[in-house]
């Protein structure tokens, strides 16, 4: 096979890689064990390699093209940056949302606003790479994402199911890059026609296909006799998990048909507000992390039209996971995560339209651990310095492995032995963990 | 054999190379050479097996040889009656005719091409308005029409030119690491010479002893690359130059973003020969130079290759008169001096000629290792050297007596693709049983067989597709749908008629300073394409019709009348129309989109995504399981009726025929007589459903999709 496993590649060079193995299976073995008091003396400090997760699961809503922040979390409406748009109060003391957000703001008390990031990279491909890696795109190498970074170095919660799945069309955001396979996301296209093939197709019953898994495992037995080789076997084991899956409740977690028609509607009829829900019943099924994607915002024209059509599903949404999440006890330990690329430039141009702004821009977190009502970092009047406590997409990415438990000080080694940092060199931000 | 007969089996190949330049579709080295090369790594793989202590594998059945031969070769499983007519061959020498037959077949490129595309990073899709079909393409003509292996990389290092316009596509390896000379250089350093060198690109190498002052002599070959081409530069482009700019005089500033956009189809591309010189970085800490310092171009291992750096001129305000010059005055010649130095371009110096020609010398050892071992480990499943992609000059082979002997044999074959390919399948070694456990790598290992693999995703794909299409190979050179459309967007806007192109600009204005008046202009542009195409489609089916009533008649004059009009109106043949209506969507790997969309059966099993070098995988998956047991094989193979088993099997009323027709189509062999008893009660039971069950369960076994 082409994929010596990374375990064993790793180990081959000397002499970092043997370090990186040891230290790996240690984080993999203590993780969960972390006496709380020790790791309670960290937080004071700065991180340290091992921390108890806030979080052991992860939603990431990616808005993908660069959202506006001043026409979404950092509304100003006092400048002439604003255009028309009003702000609207929230259920969160002292924090306003554009007035595209009316659902949103009745949730506000169960999250936080950071209205600091800054990003070093003004093009969408490399803006997209950076958020999700935290490494600068290179020609040379695939970075991983923070969901297959978790499945890599955490495992599955859930042994039927994938641990990392993306949900929305369009060009995979998150990959699996230099890690196994097995670690990347798995596609989901339309999130009402549920995971692809796990339903017996018409004109085959069941008593039909188990006769026809009795004639393959009489032809497998006989082929594995000869050539059960570790490829062989891991095929073996596919389709015996691929049938159990099919037979098993988890299976229902991709049935969002199985929800009360005013849930779903509550989420909103479209793609993305089908997707959140299906990322909530993955979540509930101990799926470790689910990326849901939602395009359109590259708004250089026009911008005022077109956020009537891109807010309101982003709103309805977000506002519905947030609470039903909450509802369900599950934002505990679940984070939530509204992010972006870029920003966009607060001074509207000549084409009635905002254009790339890196500099300045925002994102929500919330649940796992952070603080609920918050908001973090500033920008200025009219929306175009960053004032505040400026938070880099890599301190960013620091906070979410933080909460998620990643070892964000621990070498990672990609197959050609070079030495990565989860989240590069960005640093947690803990004023952000309640 | 002794090494003076090599030299003279050598010395017979060379003369019998064609020039470099000339296309060579079919085999040209004797078969007897052929055979006595064969031997030569034949005797070289025993001997290393005998000192390892191992034996090699029994000779493999023709059954597992006919099904190796057509997947590895024809990049599919083979037909029914392709199997069971290279079963009942009585020729001895009936495998080597088979290896012959299959190399000179036009599916030639379509089995090789996933090997170059994934080491290539072969993308259809570059940016917004950049294709990388056209590369592509290249890549499957190169293949097609055989051209020797360092042609093929000499064009891509010194390719120049529109990335888009038709012919050159060989631009598309650079493009493809478009405004990163640094990790390009890198990239094909590795990919052409198996040197990972990518860590001296910020810093020291770590365990080698490269510099990252060296790192920046190589990427120097390449100083001054450009990725985006004037108007100067581009056939037709001073006056579509000009056109713009009229537009933009008349229309303001907003008008010169949306034609930049719009013109980048065409001023996409490589420019620039090579400047032999190129800056360090900013953050470059060593003591040997400081920061933004000019290096020379110089070669970083094997043949030594520099140039010379190029100064900038000298000041002639200078200090003519020989006067002495004030603390002032010499401060302010001092500053001139150095803005004249930091604006200075150095001179073109066709560097990356010499870098090409350095890179795919045959004195160059890595080049020919890294290409011998590659192809070996193709083959083979595991190469001489491995990890097959981290090469030093100093690397030592598994069997250094056989590393040598592929490197000589492919420098004597000339790069020749195919004789090389075709000598390491005439080998014993080759058409031995499989090896099953793979072996461990951090010891010596030999060669007893090849290794027992998973097919690749676009082998498994297209062997599916052998069972569902029938005459899948195509028989003449390859095409690309997509590769057109980008070659067309490039004609139109460089080499159209000026209207055309002020049409198409203002176009592309509009849609920036006018979103409705774009939209409906652009419905109205698609109703009048699409009523063109009805019109033509329309016509096809009239004079198809006349066409079939002309053959009725037997009017041969008629006949000829009206297959002219429908040559002129490019009109797909009869066949081709039904077939792309029987089986939509199914094209053969290589004619699909690259890499496949996510989600995609190819991307399922493991089809590279085309973003790392080599990025494929045939790692098992729970979702490769569910499409096999409940979607592909149910929908395409058993729920279209014109599918080749469908078809073949429709007139099939014995239980016995039927079997021997099914195993032999899908695993390329007779069921035994164990499994004809398993199976003889399900047919008495019922046929038609004992049919499907009995293909389900082929192609959904082990044996299906592994090759022994």
């Amino acid at each position: 096979m082409t994929h010596v496993p990374f375990e064993e590649q790793a180990m081959a060079a000397e002499p970092w890689s043997r370090r990186q193995f040891l230290s790996g299976l240690a984080a993999s073995t203590f993780r969960l064990s972390m006496v709380p008091s020790l790791a309670g003396q960290v937080l004071g400090k700065s991180t340290s390699l091992f921390h108890p997760a806030s979080a052991r699961r992860c939603i990431f809503l990616y808005m993908s093209g660069g959202m506006s922040q001043i026409d979404t979390l950092d509304p100003k409406p006092e400048s002439e940056n604003a255009g028309e748009l009003r702000a609207l109060s929230t259920a969160a003391d002292g924090i306003q949302l554009s007035e595209h957000f009316p659902y949103l703001a009745k949730q506000m008390d169960k999250a936080t606003l950071i209205r600091s990031m800054t990003s070093t990279q003004g093009a969408h491909e490399q803006g997209r790479y950076f958020l999700h890696t935290s490494h600068v795109l290179r020609g040379t190498i695939r970075h991983p994402s923070l969901g297959s970074w978790m499945s890599h170095l955490q495992g599955s919660l859930n042994q039927t199911l994938p641990g990392h799945v993306a949900v929305g069309n369009g060009r995979q955001m998150a990959s699996c890059g230099f890690l196994e396979a097995v670690h990347g996301p798995l596609p989901i296209g339309d999130p009402s026609m549920g995971l692809a093939n796990s339903k017996l197709p018409d004109g085959v019953d069941e008593e039909t296909f188990q006769h026809r898994l009795d004639r393959l495992a009489h032809m497998n037995d006989s082929f594995s006799a000869e050539f059960g080789n570790k490829d062989v076997r891991a095929y073996n084991e596919a389709y015996e998990s691929a049938v159990r899956l099919m037979d098993s409740r988890d299976l229902r977690a991709f049935a969002i048909s199985e929800e009360p028609e005013g849930v779903r509607d509550s989420y909103g009829r479209n793609r993305f507000g089908q997707g959140c829900l299906l990322a909530r019943r993955l979540i509930e099924h101990d799926v470790r992390f689910v990326e849901v994607a939602l395009g359109g915002w590259d708004h250089h024209n026009d911008i005022f039209d077109s956020l009537e059509g891109s807010c309101p599903n982003l709103d309805r949404a977000l506002a519905s996971l947030l609470a039903d999440l909450d509802a369900r006890g599950l934002l505990e330990d679940t984070l939530v995560v509204l992010a972006t690329e870029f920003g966009r430039t607060p001074r509207i141009s000549d084409r009635a339209g905002r254009d790339h702004y890196p500099k300045s821009f925002s994102a929500l977190l919330a649940g796992g651990g952070i603080k609920r009502g918050f908001v973090y970092g500033a920008t200025s009047p009219d929306g175009t310095e960053l004032e505040e406590k400026p938070v880099p997409v890599t301190d960013f990415n620091a906070t979410l492995g933080w909460a998620l438990g990643l070892p964000l000080e621990q070498e990672q080694f990609s197959p050609s032995g070079r030495p990565f940092l989860i989240a590069d060199k960005g640093r947690p931000i803990m004023e952000l963990f309640a | 054999m002794g090494l003076a007969t090599v030299l003279a089996v050598g010395s017979a190949w060379l003369a019998a190379a064609p020039s470099p330049s000339t296309a060579q579709l079919g085999l040209r080295v004797p078969r007897t050479t052929v055979d006595v090369a064969a031997s030569r790594v034949d005797d070289l793989v025993r001997a290393h097996l005998e000192r390892l202590g191992a034996k090699p594998n029994p000779r493999a059945t023709d059954e597992v040889f006919v099904r190796r031969a057509y997947l590895q070769l024809a990049g599919r499983i083979p037909t029914a009656e392709e199997a069971k007519s290279f079963l009942e061959g009585r020729s001895p020498s009936k495998r080597d005719q088979l290896v012959d037959q299959l190399l000179e077949s036009p599916s030639w490129d379509e089995a090789m091409v996933s090997m170059w595309a994934d080491l290539f990073r072969v993308k259809s899709r570059l940016a917004n308005r950049l294709s990388g079909d056209s590369f592509n393409l290249w890549l499957r003509q190169q293949l097609y029409f055989n051209i020797p292996y360092d042609e093929m990389v000499r064009s891509m290092l010194t390719a120049e030119g529109p990335a888009q316009q038709r012919g050159n596509g060989a631009t598309g390896l650079l493009m493809r690491d478009r405004e990163m000379p640094e990790d390009s250089m890198a990239n094909s350093m590795r990919v052409f010479l198996g040197a990972r060198l990518e860590c001296a690109q910020c810093h020291d190498h770590p365990f080698k002893s490269w510099t990252q002052r060296e790192f920046f002599e190589m990427v120097a070959f390449t100083g001054g690359i450009k990725y985006r081409l004037d108007a100067q530069e581009i056939e037709g482009g001073s006056r579509v130059d000009r056109i713009a700019r009229l537009i933009i005089d008349k229309q303001g500033r907003p008008a010169a973003r949306a034609i930049r956009q719009a013109l980048q189809s065409v001023t996409y591309g490589i420019g620039g020969t090579g400047q032999g010189q190129a800056r360090l970085p900013e953050d470059y800490g060593y003591e040997d130079a400081a920061p933004r310092d000019w290096v020379a171009a110089s070669t970083v291992f094997g043949a030594p290759l520099s140039f010379e750096l190029q100064s900038p001129p000298e000041s002639t305000a200078g200090n003519r008169a020989g006067r002495t010059l004030t603390e002032r005055q010499r401060k302010r010649q001092e500053q001139l001096q150095e803005r004249r130095a930091r604006r200075f371009t150095p001179e073109e110096a066709d560097s990356r000629a010499a870098f090409s020609d350095w890179v795919t010398s045959p004195t160059n050892d890595l080049f020919v290792r890294n290409l011998a071992n590659r192809m070996w480990r193709r083959f083979f499943g595991i190469g001489l050297i491995e990890p097959f992609d981290d090469l030093e000059p100093q690397s030592v082979a598994s069997d250094p007596a056989l590393m040598e002997e592929l490197e000589r044999i492919l420098v004597n074959v000339d790069f020749d693709l195919k004789e090389f390919v075709r000598v390491l399948c005439s080998t014993a070694s080759w058409q031995r049983a499989p090896v099953i456990e793979h072996p461990d790598l951090s010891k010596p290992h030999g060669f007893p067989g090849p290794l027992f693999i998973r097919m690749s995703a676009e082998q498994a794909w297209d062997s599916l597709l052998t069972l569902v299409i029938p005459e899948l190979d195509r028989d003449e050179p390859p095409t690309n749908m997509r590769a057109e459309r980008a070659f067309s967007e490039f004609e139109q806007l460089a080499l159209g008629g000026d209207a055309e192109i002020e049409e198409r600009l203002e176009l592309a204005v509009l849609r920036q300073t006018d979103r409705n008046a774009f939209d409906a202009k652009r419905s109205e542009l698609r109703r009048e394409q699409r009523s063109e195409r009805n019109q033509r489609n329309r016509r096809i089916s009239e004079l198809r019709r006349e066409l079939s009533v002309a053959e009725k008649k037997g009017d041969k004059r008629e006949m000829e009348r009206l297959q002219t009009l429908l040559v002129e109106l490019d009109a797909p043949s009869p066949e081709e129309t039904l077939r792309q209506r029987r089986f939509q969507g199914l094209e053969r790997a290589a004619d699909l989109e690259s890499p496949a969309p996510d989600g995609h059966f190819l991307r399922q099993f493991g089809q590279s995504d085309r973003e790392q070098i080599d990025g494929s995988h045939q790692e098992s998956s729970v979702p490769q399981a569910l499409n096999l047991l409940n979607g592909f094989v149910e929908t395409t193979v058993l729920g279209n009726s014109y599918s080749v088993l469908n078809q073949e099997t429709s007139h099939l009323r014995s239980a016995e025929d039927l079997m021997d027709y099914v195993y032999l189509a899908i695993l390329s062999r007779e069921p035994t007589r164990k499994e004809k008893n398993l199976w003889k009660s399900d047919f008495k039971d019922s046929f038609e459903q004992a049919k499907q069950d009995l293909i389900w369960t082929l192609i959904n076994s082990r044996e299906f999709l592994f090759i022994q």
